[in-house]
């Protein structure tokens, strides 16, 4: 069985989490996601998308289901994996003030892949924050946990204030990447994943702000050397997912990147043409330029 | 005519009531305290018959421990490891295993009492920190069994150590990827699971949280403290506002006439996180409020603010922790700590607050005093939970603003050499639990077990604000002793006065529900050092007697 995907998105209180999340649900396509939040607070979920409401959970016409577990985190985990129709993804809300590498451990558990932690920046706040002795500690921490920063509010600050935000954040976290919600909705379709953007399968094209680039391979890859490549990407690079074949091995990987994170596990037991396929998905600009990793050529399908 | 009533008749009663403070019986009808004195002033309400069962024990007001959690219930459904001997709901003194040998010696004895050999043991109370330059590690307990699962889980309930059966059964090997899965110098799992995500591959984990609501885990609370001469346990993690299936369980057990202990609850507005709506939790709370009955009542809210010192994780002003370690952080958002407090405050609700370190001290101490300003509601008892750290200048800001603490009195004895040498240093372990200065300064203090953290047993926390003595024989900060009476007082009188009951209950007292405490001896007269030895027969609760399981 394939893992479940396990997202968990962190912040300090009004950093936009929510946001994030209600655009999330609003956009999936097809796509069954289990959202799990402390209360239901300010989530605001269209009334038109709500197919029930029972108790700690909320089914939405879209097949997501949004769930208030409060304590019950733990207890709440085991049952979505056994859900039928099966989930395609888990998001988890970390409260303000936990460690989302905490909550992220429990993506690691059997039945499900940590895809990434995402932890939302309140690009107007966030200087105050870095000032304040008992605030500063919880932002620092989950910027530590992060694979993907996204900047929210960053129509409320001018340019210097946001490269001083910008510097702020690349100052605790050199190698984290950083995108701006100004296009949330494509935000949130690039860091879930949603509707597939799969040049090679033919996927949905990327809203602005995002480009993708599609490698193949026409002979297993060198592993170390595929590895190395990965570890040098920019920071651009928001999410990459393929499944690739490496010289000697007896079955493929599959490659997950979601921000500072690279993930290479083995399976699925799946044919795959010479050394496989690699989507990546960048902010505009950082992914043309993207050199290929050795072994692999661009795939260009409208060209 | 009214059925006879019953008069008890004790060797000595000791009522904590300053108009009338000793006595040799107590009179009760319908639950409640007719009056206390000699027989002769007693025999003037009516048709009775004396009661001599406690002829040669001493009566006290029903003890109180403030703050205590279900999560002592729910622990001993396992068996008891710890260094430190704990008794059982059945009386049964367990534990007092003084090293990794006497740990595994017990665990044969354990599994050889099994018959079916692939049943795990899960066990708790493993305290490492009494075993210095030793490590329970899966080695030591595959000496148990190599086919058995073992899980033993240690007194911080943040790690567990299991054998190569479990591991097995977990499906832990040397690829686990999770965080907290420590390997051994071969690079092996070495048997040490560290924080929840690990121990949660075992099948274990939880197990524990389902016992954590469990109707089960609720009634062996109520025979420990039972057996340990409480009358009164409030349940300062109170899941009722979390879940409408738990309110119903605590409900129907507690309310039950054989149940033996009252609980008062004070409410986490939501576990582990933000808390929801203050408007939305006020509505949640008032409701669960309106049903409350004697035997369960819904005493407030309880926020936690900070971790805790021994953990590191208490936030302290400076100059911090003594090896440098960074400070604990706060469990609830800064700005939101005094939002929630005005709003409780102006819905009239008792709020308590788990505030372990100075730095947070001062954060509620901020709040109450800001919404003070706002909302003159002069009565609230507001109280500062565990409160170890406090000096007398925020005792005295306490005392002005009409706010309570109730001191983790225990932590002398169970961490007190710990704090000395390696959190807070010598001169912050000297005023911790400064129970001396806060009376002093005049703030109504409690003190508590913070049960399963520590034994449930107020004799023992009397006992370490009386003596403050280390298990190494130091004393810690002498000039904060107090004497029998005051740490009495605190247990019975303060610590129904801090959640809104002394007119009701914590002294034997003409119209107070007939609740007491049934020693051996007075607790007023013994050696200081004799106090937490006293034997306890048991309670007297609602004028029915509940004694102590006998044990072995």
């Amino acid at each position: 069985m394939t893992p479940l995907p396990f997202t968990v998105i962190g912040g300090f209180l009004g950093a936009g989490k929510t946001t994030l999340l209600n655009d999330l649900l609003a956009r999936t396509r097809g796509e069954r996601i289990a959202v799990l939040v402390n209360d239901f607070g300010s989530i605001a979920i269209d009334a038109a998308l709500i197919a029930g409401h029972d108790g700690d959970t909320i089914a939405l016409t879209n097949g997501c289901i949004c769930c208030a577990v409060g304590g019950e985190f733990v207890a709440a985990l085991p049952p979505l994996l056994t859900a039928d129709p099966p989930f395609d993804r888990v998001v988890v809300e970390a409260s303000g003030v936990s460690d989302p590498a905490r909550i992220a451990q429990y993506g690691t558990l059997p039945g499900f892949r940590l895809d990434g932690v995402i932890v939302v920046v309140d690009a107007a706040g966030v200087i105050d924050q870095f000032a304040d002795d008992r605030v500063a500690p919880h932002i620092e921490q989950q910027l530590r946990a992060a694979h993907v920063v996204v900047l929210t509010k960053v129509d409320l600050v001018d340019a210097p204030r946001l490269a001083d935000v910008r510097d702020a954040v690349r100052s605790r976290r050199a190698d984290v990447t950083m995108i701006e919600s100004g296009s949330s909705d494509a935000a949130a379709d690039a860091l879930f994943d949603i509707g597939g953007h799969d040049p090679v399968g033919g996927g949905a094209p990327l809203h602005h702000g995002f480009d993708t680039a599609a490698y193949t391979a026409a002979a297993p890859l060198d592993r170390p050397a595929f590895e190395q490549h990965l570890a040098a990407w920019p920071a651009e690079v928001v999410r990459a997912k393929g499944i690739v074949r490496f010289a000697g091995a007896d079955e493929p990987s599959t490659v997950h990147v979601v921000g500072s994170r690279r993930r290479i596990t083995a399976g699925p037991a799946v044919p795959v043409e010479g050394g496989g396929s690699l989507v990546v998905i960048g902010l505009s600009g950082a992914v043309a330029e993207l050199p290929p990793p050795p072994g692999m050529a661009f795939h260009r399908p409208f060209t | 005519m009214a059925a006879p009533f019953t008069i008890f008749r004790a060797r000595e009663i000791v009522t904590m009531n300053p108009s009338n403070p000793s006595a040799t019986h107590v009179a009760v009808r319908d639950g409640r305290i007719l009056g206390a004195g000699p027989l002769d002033e007693l025999t003037v309400w009516g048709d009775h018959v004396v009661d001599d069962t406690f002829a040669e024990l001493v009566l006290v007001p029903g003890m109180i421990d403030v703050h205590a959690h279900v999560m002592e219930g729910a622990m001993w459904a396992l068996d008891y490891i710890g260094y430190f001997p704990r008794t059982d709901p059945d009386g049964v003194r367990r534990g007092g295993l003084r090293s990794i040998d006497e740990v595994v010696a017990h665990l044969r004895a354990v599994d050889a009492s099994m018959p079916d050999p692939t049943e795990p043991i899960v066990c708790w109370g493993l305290d490492p920190i009494y075993f210095p330059g030793e490590r329970l590690v899966a080695a030591h307990l595959d000496t148990v069994s190599t086919e058995r699962p073992i899980l033993a889980l240690h007194a911080s309930l943040h790690v567990a150590t299991v054998n190569t059966a479990m591991l097995r059964l977990a499906g832990i090997t040397a690829d686990t990827e999770t965080e907290g899965v420590v390997r051994g110098p071969d690079g092996q799992p070495n048997g040490e699971l560290q924080e929840a995500p690990a121990m949660m591959l075992t099948p274990v984990l939880l197990r524990l949280m389902h016992l954590l609501s469990d109707e089960t885990s609720y009634h062996r609370l109520g025979r420990i403290a039972r057996n340990a001469g409480i009358t009164t346990i409030g349940d300062l993690g109170g899941q009722s506002m979390a879940s409408p299936a738990i309110a119903d369980t605590v409900a129907r057990v507690v309310n039950d006439p054989t149940f033996p202990v009252r609980m008062v609850q004070y409410c986490v507005p939501a576990f582990g996180s933000a808390p929801a709506d203050d408007g939305v939790v006020i509505e949640r709370f008032r409701a669960l409020q309106a049903t409350s009955t004697d035997k369960l009542r819904y005493g407030g809210i309880k926020i936690v603010a900070d971790g805790s010192i021994q953990g590191y994780t208490a936030v302290l002003r400076w100059p911090g922790y003594v090896t440098g370690a960074p400070n604990g952080l706060w469990q609830v958002p800064p700005h939101r700590l005094p939002e929630m407090v005005a709003a409780y405050h102006r819905a009239g609700i008792n709020v308590h607050v788990h505030c372990n370190g100075d730095a947070i001290v001062d954060a509620f101490v901020d709040a109450v005093d800001l919404a003070l300003r706002d909302h003159a509601w002069l009565d609230h008892r507001h109280t500062v939970q565990h409160c170890q750290l406090a000096s007398a200048a925020q005792f005295r800001r306490m005392a002005n603003l009409g706010m309570c603490a109730n001191l983790f009195a225990n932590h002398l004895w169970f961490w007190g050499d710990q704090h000395f040498e390696s959190t807070v240093g010598p001169e912050r372990a000297h005023r911790m639990e400064a129970a001396a200065t806060a009376l002093r300064e005049g703030v109504h203090i409690s003190l508590h077990s913070d049960a399963n953290v520590t034994p449930l047993g107020q004799l023992h926390t009397m006992w370490c604000v009386m003596n403050r003595v280390t298990p190494s024989g130091r004393v810690l900060g002498p000039a904060e002793r107090i004497g029998a009476y005051d740490a009495l007082h605190a247990v019975t009188v303060d610590a129904a006065y801090q959640m809104h009951l002394d007119h009701d209950r914590g002294s034997i007292e003409v119209g107070k529900l007939a609740d007491f405490t049934v020693l051996g001896a007075n607790p007023l007269t013994v050696e200081p050092m004799a106090v937490r030895d006293i034997p306890v027969w048991g309670t007297v609760v609602g004028g029915v007697p509940y004694a102590a399981a006998a044990g072995s």
